[in-house]
């Protein structure tokens, strides 16, 4: 599998998100994700992800919040970061706000594939250190060595 | 006690059985218009038990146990999406029991939804006797699958 400190690459990764409304911050990466990405109708992805957030909630505690979907506007697996500091209402089980975002996109094939990922950054997030230290990270680089290290 | 049920709680565990019960859980829902809350209890015994003979630390077989956990969690997901069930998924550590009792309560759910384990030997004992513990002590009704 490949690590998410290989999938997360700087221009993924925003360390102040604009707004503190869910939908906002979903725009926000998505957009980050067109910006760089080959993303054949970001229309499409934004209301793949929004749809598919009406379903679940993708906060999974502890400050965190995962918005995924398949969809074959990308052929590759991506990973995007965003930070909001005062934090945002993504309707998580424990009601606590959410500050930590990853947003996480893949081809309609590679379930096997996304759910790992998936897996693995809900793992490594809730070592409450680990949470922190996103949390600290100066720089988007820092963002990406402190998965890094997780992963070695 | 509701007769209706809106919130369902699906125990998720790596057994043939969990997935079975997911199904039912998600066919459940759909025909119901209710939600699901999948949870996964990582038992903190058999991390313990893990750790002392593989040689890993108590935080790396945790780890692992948990990555497995959320990749269960995320295929039940995947199925209840497809189904245009609405789910939340979430992960504890602990004794499986107890946090079964304690979710039931803390969601408020409606339903238990849990796959019984009929196998024979120290495991199918083992999953029996955690059975039995949380069936005496949770207040909803409880669909073993």
């Amino acid at each position: 599998m490949e690590k998410i400190s290989e999938l997360l690459r700087e221009d993924l990764v925003i360390l102040n998100l604009k707004s503190n409304d869910k939908t906002k911050i979903i725009e926000q990466l998505v957009d980050t994700v067109a910006g760089v990405e080959n993303i054949k109708d970001k229309s499409a992805l934004l209301k793949a992800i929004l749809e598919r957030e009406e379903l679940e909630s993708t906060g999974i505690g502890m400050g965190v919040a995962i918005p995924h979907c398949r969809t074959d506007v990308t052929d590759k697996i991506i990973v995007a970061f965003g930070r909001s500091i005062p934090g945002a209402d993504f309707k998580s089980l424990d009601g606590k706000p959410t500050h930590l975002v990853f947003l996480i996109i893949a081809p309609e094939a590679e379930k096997d594939k996304y759910i790992k990922v998936l897996a693995r950054i809900s793992s490594l997030v809730r070592r409450d250190e680990f949470r922190t230290a996103l949390m600290k990270a100066m720089t988007r680089g820092e963002v990406i060595n402190l998965f890094a290290e997780r992963e070695k | 006690m509701k007769t209706t049920f809106e919130k369902i709680l699906l125990v998720v565990e790596a057994s043939d059985e969990s997935l079975r019960a997911a199904r039912v859980a998600i066919d459940l829902a759909q025909d119901i218009g209710a939600m699901i809350i999948a949870i996964y209890v990582v038992d903190v015994a058999v991390v313990n038990h893990l750790a002392s003979f593989s040689g890993k630390s108590v935080e790396e077989v945790t780890i692992e146990l948990e990555e497995n956990g959320w990749k269960y969690l995320y295929n039940v997901e995947e199925e209840a999406v497809a189904k245009k069930v609405k789910i939340a998924v979430d992960l504890e550590e602990g004794h499986p029991a107890d946090k079964i009792i304690e979710l039931t309560k803390r969601f408020g759910v409606d339903l238990l939804v849990y796959g019984r384990i009929k196998e024979a030997g120290a495991r199918g004992v083992k999953a029996a006797k955690s059975t039995e513990q949380f069936i005496t002590h949770v207040d909803c009704p409880i669909l073993i699958v």
